[in-house]
């Protein structure tokens, strides 16, 4: 990492973006996290792994931040996320892990929150996983793909850094995309997670309706359990959510801004939890 | 088997065909016996040649020239047609070939394609759809262009068929639906191209053959396009992407052919399979490969296979192609020469590379994951050659073996029934007739099929195609993409099609098509710049079908030519036809304009309470044709035609209007007329709205509310822009009506004729495809 004596500054801040085939919205995020003026980086799990020519070879050690994006990865045949945390587990899992022990923030946009859980990496509950998963993002209640405009409520009470601007209570426009995306938890264990996640304020992101309300499909696309649609783990400096925040990153991305005005500010609801990370960042490193 | 035809000639896995001496007879046994798909004509043809070269040809020869010679490779009934009509209209393309390339601004170019996977999709829906959108994506690819965006329309049977009303062999429509639909879900959201717009008919006249049209938008930049053809001698010839297997082997045979009560036994193994997680990486390898600008020239695999690609590339008759069929990287053991030269295994690209690139191409597929083998090289002459195991089983001039003969089939104008037009007050009350409307499945809600596609992966779907406020979306006319991170300029992207006209009048159909394409691009503020297209008809070989086709054509052409809309590419699918008779004479368009600042577009949702919503257009109360006429089979011949002249000019001024600012929201009055397009923008806006029809001519208010006579839009705006509306459109300007509470009213000379809630009105309008289909 460059540290010359001075804070670093936003144009210094390195995120990688880590694909395997499949990986479909890498572009998306390194635009979005561009948009906020820091230098992103599309990155093959292989030249992590060092399965490439040497002047392709990357080191996590580099990057201040990495994004998941979203996708297929490996076509998701089997769960989805299974098959890229299983490749992440046997070659790079410990700087993955030492990564976040380091304080480095992860993103998981719904394929990447998806390996997030298959990994074991979340959700937390105040303690560190063993690299097994604790839970699952199951198929959608209604057993479709949604992709659908979705609004979320910040319920965080400070400890996760993805919301460190954006005040307790705000509701963002961020959309939905997916097939999978029920968090369940084992039979029988669900209060006692919820209860945990409440605890250690790990919970982000619940999905609400037009008005700010809690409430069932389509509002909630998935039937996650307790409208969760993201969560951070026990540093708060890790994030899974379903929803894409990258689409929502530009004001002209959202789907109904024909009926504003598109004058003044373009950025959009997205863009606040890109930038608590690099605020974060910034004040961190 | 002829078994005296048919003799080994040395060649391990090659047989030599006697044709030279062959009868008649027995030249259609070997046609028989190879599923080869000619007629007599055809084989003495080849026998000629043979003859005249003094040999007689290799099995994998005489599967050559048939693949080529198919319908679906050479377009031999279309092109004659084609050629006067349409192939003018592509002057103003940039570059043309696998896909249309047109000029975006001065660096960019976009480009589009649509072709027709109905065939394949009626043996097998999902796989069928799938490797449509598949094979779609590589035209696009390989012009060196990125796919930014999918839009399918489908045509299927009644939904509300019995079992008992099927014939042997015939899927039931919600099968179809159901695997079409989640096909081009699976493939298009795992390859990470959004699916923005498309369509979806149904009518009973698709009950025996579906139709399914995968279209593509791509995006690139001039000096990376690429060519089709051989440019250069001395090149190698790499195959990328998928491994050779035996699926989809005489896949164009198939297709040029009408379907049975066994082809969905019999065709199964003509069915491609389709792998977007080998496309995807294949996908950024070449577009990585493009940018570099190490590809000389590319094509995809498609119909026909190697075989095909081959000798299309090489058709320019100036440079051989020099294939080692052993070189192919093959899925299974044991396949023959010929299989592996005509399987339609997907995923597969073809590209000519300079000696000094080689390496660097092999090296970013292999970065990719994605297998890549070279297996030719490019020499000079006008010759196809393979060799297995070193000697030659293919030595073919490619000015005979891929130049089809062509044939102007006979024509015959279809004669219309004489209808009785039933007078309109021995119909429904208008509230009951209301609800039947919106209840239709061809008029209610689609978001059962959208809610599946992902239609913004990448980014850039500025105008999506469910709009309004969350939780009350509504069908809008087009979708918007921003193509460029620096730069507001867009690509409006939209389907348009119109089978129950086209089946009165095919001419006329044609005409109103790309009449409700300009209003659909026109609505968000576009200006329409090009239009591909897909000619799905029954087998040409019917005179009647034959003149459908011509006049189908014809109709495109000439709208298109006065419109400026440039035609730089399109496809033709014939054989949609069979014991029902042929399918309805279905033209698909996708159509694209330009919008030169994103951020002026609107939506079709209405804005605000206390607007005034005017009708821009003329009205004329003719029903034929209509939503209406098609419910209560009231006739179909007494229809408001096309002025095409009005089109050009209300469709220039009205995207100028909202480009200038001053509407709020737009949407073209089409299916189910003037009521339904008013209750679609009111849906989106959760607000009710005021029609008065007392100006809109004579007659019954029922006519009024659902004539659908074509260059029509409903258009908000503030009341202090009234002024400015009138002094735009004049005569052609008609307040109508004002925004606001939660009913939807009808007045007409003075008194109520209609109200009901909105709320009432949207459950009815959404619910009829979600009943009929389920959740999944």
């Amino acid at each position: 990492m460059e540290e010359d004596g001075f804070l670093l500054k936003i144009s210094d801040i390195k995120v990688a973006v880590l694909r395997i085939e499949g990986t479909n919205m890498a572009e998306e995020a390194a635009a979005a996290a561009k948009g906020s003026g820091v230098r992103a980086e599309i990155i093959h799990l292989k030249q992590l792994e060092g399965r490439c020519s040497p002047a392709m070879r990357r080191s996590l050690q580099d990057y201040h931040m990495i994004i998941i994006p979203g996708g297929f990865s490996s076509g998701d045949y089997v769960r989805a996320g299974a098959m890229f945390a299983s490749r992440i587990k046997s070659s790079i899992g410990r700087e993955f892990i030492n990564f976040i022990d380091e304080g480095r923030p992860v993103l998981g946009i719904c394929n990447g929150f998806q390996i997030l859980v298959e990994l074991g990496i979340l959700p937390s509950g105040g303690e560190k996983g063993e690299m097994l998963p604790r839970a699952a993002l199951a198929t959608n209640l209604s057993t479709r793909y949604e992709c659908r405009p979705a609004y979320l409520k910040n319920v965080n009470r400070g400890h996760c850094v993805f919301t460190r601007k954006i005040p307790t209570g705000t509701l963002l426009s961020v959309p939905t995309a997916h097939g999978e995306g029920k968090l369940t938890f084992p039979p029988g264990k669900s209060d006692e997670w919820v209860a945990k996640l409440e605890e250690f304020d790990e919970i982000v992101f619940r999905y609400v309706d037009d008005k700010g309300n809690f409430a069932g499909y389509p509002w909630n696309p998935n039937g996650s359990v307790y409208n969760i649609a993201g969560i951070t783990d026990d540093t708060g400096s890790v994030l899974g959510m379903m929803p894409h925040p990258e689409r929502t990153y530009w004001r002209y991305l959202h789907s109904d801004w024909t009926r504003g005005d598109l004058s003044g500010d373009m950025h959009g609801d997205g863009r606040l939890i890109f930038d608590s990370a690099f605020d974060y960042i910034v004040s961190k490193f | 088997m002829v078994s005296t035809s048919f003799v080994q000639g040395g060649i391990p896995d090659v047989l030599t065909v006697n044709i030279s001496l062959a009868t008649e007879r027995e030249l259609l046994q070997i046609d028989e016996t190879m599923k080869l798909g000619m007629t007599a004509d055809e084989m003495k043809r080849i026998q000629s040649y043979f003859k005249k070269i003094g040999r007689d040809p290799t099995d994998i020869e005489l599967h050559s020239i048939a693949q080529a010679w198919s319908e679906h490779c050479s377009y031999k009934t279309s092109k004659p047609v084609l050629r006067r009509f349409v192939f003018p209209l592509g002057k103003r393309a940039f570059a043309t070939g696998d896909a249309g390339v047109m000029e975006f601004d001065e660096k960019h170019v976009y480009s589009l394609k649509m072709e027709s996977h109905n065939h394949p999709s009626a043996i097998e829906p999902y796989g069928g759809a799938g490797t449509g959108i598949g094979g779609i994506v590589r035209d696009i690819l390989c012009m060196g262009t990125k796919p930014i965006a999918l839009a399918d329309p489908l045509y299927f049977g009644d939904l509300d068929t019995s079992l008992k009303e099927l014939s042997p062999g015939e899927k039931h429509p919600k099968y179809l639906f159901a695997g079409v639909v989640a096909g081009i879900r699976d493939y298009g959201n795992r390859i990470g191209v959004p699916t923005v717009t498309g369509g979806v008919w149904f009518d009973d006249r698709y009950l025996s053959s579906c139709v399914v049209n995968a279209g593509c938008v791509g995006f690139g930049t001039k000096k990376n396009i690429v060519s089709n053809s051989f440019k250069r001698k001395g090149n190698a010839i790499v195959i990328a992407g998928g491994l050779t297997g035996r699926d989809g082997i005489h896949g164009v045979n198939f297709a040029s052919q009408i379907l049975t009560a066994t082809s969905h036994e019999s065709g199964r193994g003509a069915v491609q399979l389709g792998d977007p997680i080998t496309k995807e990486p294949l996908i950024n390898a070449v577009l990585q490969l493009t940018n570099e600008g190490v590809i000389d020239s590319m094509k995809d695999l498609g119909g026909g296979g190697l075989s095909a690609v081959v000798g299309e590339m090489a058709s320019s008759g100036k440079f051989s192609a020099v294939i080692d069929i052993d070189s192919v990287p093959l899925r299974e053991k044991g396949m023959l020469p010929w299989e592996i030269w005509v399987s339609e295994s997907q995923e597969r690209m073809l590209l000519s590379v300079t000696e000094k690139n080689l390496a660097r191409v092999l090296e970013v597929f292999d970065f990719w994951d994605v297998t890549a083998a070279r297996i030719g090289k490019v020499e000079s002459g006008g010759k196809i050659v393979v060799t297995h195991l070193g000697k030659k089983i293919v030595e073919l001039d490619s000015s005979f073996s891929v130049k089809s003969p062509e044939y102007n089939r006979p024509m015959q104008k279809r004669k219309l029934e004489r209808q009785k037009v039933k007078p309109i007050d021995m119909l429904d009350e208008l509230e009951v007739m209301v609800e039947r409307m919106l209840s239709d499945t061809n008029m209610s809600s689609r978001d059962w099929i959208v809610h599946m596609y992902d239609y913004e992966v990448g980014g850039r779907t500025v105008i999506k195609p469910l709009q309004g406020i969350p939780g009350h979306l509504t069908h809008g006319d087009a979708a918007v993409i921003k193509p460029l991170d620096d730069s507001w300029k867009g690509l409006a992207v939209s389907v348009a099609s119109q089978p129950w006209l086209s089946a009165v009048d095919p001419y006329q159909g044609a005409v109103l098509a790309v009449d409700e394409l300009c209003r659909q691009l026109t609505s968000v503020g576009a200006r329409p710049d090009s239009a591909t297209n897909c000619l799905n008809f029954g087998n040409p070989e019917r005179p009647q079908v034959m003149w459908e086709f011509y006049e189908a054509v014809r109709g495109m052409a000439d709208t298109a030519a006065q419109l400026n809309i440039a035609v730089p590419s399109g496809n033709v699918s014939f054989y949609n036809d069979g014991e029902r008779g042929p399918i309805l004479p279905t033209l698909s368009l996708l159509g694209v304009g330009l919008l030169k600042d994103v951020r002026k577009a609107v939506t079709a949702d209405i804005k605000r309470d206390g607007s005034y919503i005017y009708m821009i257009g003329k009205q004329d109360n003719r029903l034929g044709c209509s939503e209406l006429s098609r419910i209560y089979r009231t006739g179909d011949v007494d229809y408001a035609p096309v002025d095409i002249k009005r089109l050009s000019s209300l469709s220039s001024q009205l995207s100028k209007a909202i480009s200038s600012g001053i509407i709020l929201s737009c949407h073209d009055i089409s299916q189910g007329g003037l009521l339904a397009c008013a209750a679609e923008m009111s849906f989106g806006g959760d607000t009710g709205v005021l029609i008065d029809t007392t100006d809109l001519g004579r007659g019954d208010v029922r006519a009024k509310l659902f004539s659908e006579a074509p260059t029509r839009w409903l258009i908000e705006v503030l009341p202090k822009n009234s002024e400015k509306i009138v002094s735009i459109f004049g005569q052609h300007a008609q307040l109508l009506g004002t925004t606001g509470s939660s009913k939807i009213t009808v007045m007409d000379n003075g008194s109520v004729k209609y109200s009901q809630e909105v709320d009432y009105l949207r459950k009815l309008w959404e619910s009829p495809i979600w009943r009929r289909m389920g959740s999944s």
